[in-house]
């Protein structure tokens, strides 16, 4: 049950995606976020659905795989689209008591919601291709001019990369206590909204209690190895720039012109 | 009794990390009976006992409990789930209650219990355990890592399961609590006439306590016999990364040796009993 969160998780591979420098990838990611938010036609989202169906051939990764990173977001996206659909001035289309449907409001709400599904995809593309510690890796580079002025970049990271690591580590955690509770009698699924918030605390106290104590053993155990931060650290993998990250950003340039370009060019009847 | 058939179970199925855990096991284990469950680390033994305390789905197959089919549209869960009690491996990450009371009662609380019922079961269960009765009102946090594993299996046996399943409830404790537990499980079971699994990977509680053995291997169930009969098969066994008690070793050396012991002893009396017969012969 815990285990199907596709978000965050990696999906090991050889691919030109895969291969990409982690920096390229994340600058990229946030590029791709940008131009989400710039587009104003639809004509722009087919020119982002064509680049991000690219990505996704490219990454060889399952269709399939992809989607399923939609699913826990998706009744979130519902109720966005229902709020934008009902509350949004206008033009009326459609009236029934208090609630109507406006012109605006049907545009506005099928925005948001291309809008959420296109975050997710290009975030979990991201992650997908690229393993957690390429990921904090390219961060820790990614901020490391930051160091000058005083941000502390390789603590940030290796926050990170420790968070990172113990995601899969805590959730089965939480499968165990969930199921040892539930061998005991715990009751998740009936009762009122009170009574759910109650069933919970048996699960919560013997996490927070394991999380604090892995928290103290992984301090200890770095200690034991001599950690002291950031300075003069090598690393095994040096990160480089290749060919491939040129490609990647003539391309991803390339497709960010054209959908920018694509909102001068509104099809008219589509808006 | 307790049916399985053809039993599977799949980890992330469809993914790129797919792994068959568990693949058809079909077998049957009566009521009563003290029932060992023995293979290496990572062949199926903790994901076979979850499906049978109706914990995960199987992937295909069925499992039938004292005539109700685990899943199937008209089992009631939470009474088949009050029937059966789980004891996981290292369970003291389930307290979470102020007192190691209320902790303990947390099972019997949610089986709908009346006060002084629930009362009762706590303290018997601590009893069993061996826990004294000052500690009932402490925090389970303050205790120490033995007591905190007996109070967690205090939990379920507070429960009064009719079928009681064990993985490794000793694992990490000292010789001494190991024996007390295991001792009490078997009287508790002669007493009350309850189903028993125990997972071990100590060959020597498995020979001390169990009527019968299932033996896992890569997911399969390879043997399942009567005691006696499983630690016949000496070389079997070792071929599965597992072993005898030491005490059969012994007897399979001496027979090797050519002295007349017979296969499959595996309790120190009966040990003592051949062996002194053989010397008895050897003088004459």
């Amino acid at each position: 049950m815990l285990k199907d969160i596709t978000l965050g998780q990696y999906f090991p591979g050889k691919s030109f995606i895969h291969k990409l420098d982690p920096r390229t990838k994340i600058l990229c990611a946030i590029v791709y976020i940008a131009v989400i938010f710039c587009i104003k036609s639809f004509l722009g989202y087919f020119v982002l659905f064509a680049f991000t169906a690219l990505i996704v051939a490219l990454s060889k990764i399952p269709v399939r795989f992809v989607l399923k990173g939609l699913k826990p977001i998706m009744m979130f996206v519902a109720i966005t689209a229902l709020f934008n659909l009902l509350l949004t001035d206008g033009r009326i289309l459609w009236k029934w008591g208090f609630l109507k449907i406006t012109y605006e409001g049907l545009t506005q709400a099928v925005y948001m919601v291309l809008r959420l599904f296109f975050l997710v995809f290009g975030t979990s593309i991201l992650t997908l291709t690229t393993s957690p510690i390429a990921l904090t890796d390219g961060i820790e580079r990614l901020l490391s001019p930051l160091k000058k002025i005083g941000v502390p970049a390789h603590e940030f990271a290796m926050m990170m990369t420790i968070a990172l690591r113990f995601v899969p580590t805590l959730l089965e955690e939480t499968d165990k206590i969930i199921k040892a509770q539930t061998a005991r009698g715990a009751d998740f699924e009936s009762g009122n909204i009170i009574n759910r918030a109650k069933a919970m605390v048996p699960i919560l106290i013997p996490l927070f209690i394991s999380a604090f104590r892995r928290a103290d053993d992984l301090a200890t155990a770095m200690e034991c190895r001599c950690y002291r931060g950031g300075e003069n650290r090598t690393r095994l993998r040096e990160l480089k720039l290749g060919y491939r990250d040129g490609v990647c950003w003539f391309v991803v340039l390339i497709f960010s012109a054209l959908i920018l370009l694509a909102n001068y060019f509104q099809v008219s009847g589509l808006l | 009794m307790i049916k399985l058939t053809d039993v599977s179970y799949t980890y992330m199925s469809g993914g790129p990390f797919e792994s068959a855990a568990v693949e058809n096991v079909s077998v049957t284990l009566n009521s009563g009976e003290f029932i060992g469950l023995m293979g290496h680390t990572g062949s199926g033994k903790s994901t076979l006992i979850q499906m049978i305390a109706g914990l995960i789905k199987p992937t295909s197959g069925s499992i039938e409990i004292d005539g109700q089919v685990l899943h199937s549209k008209n089992c009631d869960k939470r009474a088949m789930r009050f029937k059966t009690g789980l004891v996981m491996q290292y369970p003291e990450y389930q307290l979470f209650e102020e007192t190691v009371f209320k902790d303990i009662s947390f099972g019997p609380t949610n089986m709908g219990l009346p006060k002084d019922e629930i009362k009762r079961r706590v303290e018997s269960a601590a009893n069993l355990v061996g826990l004294d009765e000052d500690i009932l009102q402490k925090s389970p946090f303050e205790l120490s890592g033995g007591q905190k594993r007996r109070v967690a299996i205090a939990g379920v046996l507070a429960m009064e399961p009719k079928l009681l399943i064990l993985d490794e409830p000793t694992a990490g404790l000292d010789p001494a609590g190991r024996d007390e537990i295991l001792f009490k499980i078997r009287d508790m079971h002669k007493r009350l006439g309850i189903t028993v699994i125990l997972v071990s990977h100590s060959m020597e509680d498995l020979a001390n306590l169990t009527q019968k053995i299932m033996v896992m291997n890569h997911g399969r169930l390879v043997m399942y016999d009567k005691t006696s009969e499983i630690f016949k098969k000496t070389h079997e066994l070792k071929d599965l990364g597992l072993a005898v008690p030491q005490i059969t070793e012994i007897c399979d050396k001496l027979r090797e040796k050519g002295f007349p012991v017979p296969a499959g002893i595996y309790t120190l009396d009966t040990a003592k009993a051949e062996i002194e017969k053989v010397l008895k012969n050897e003088k004459r």
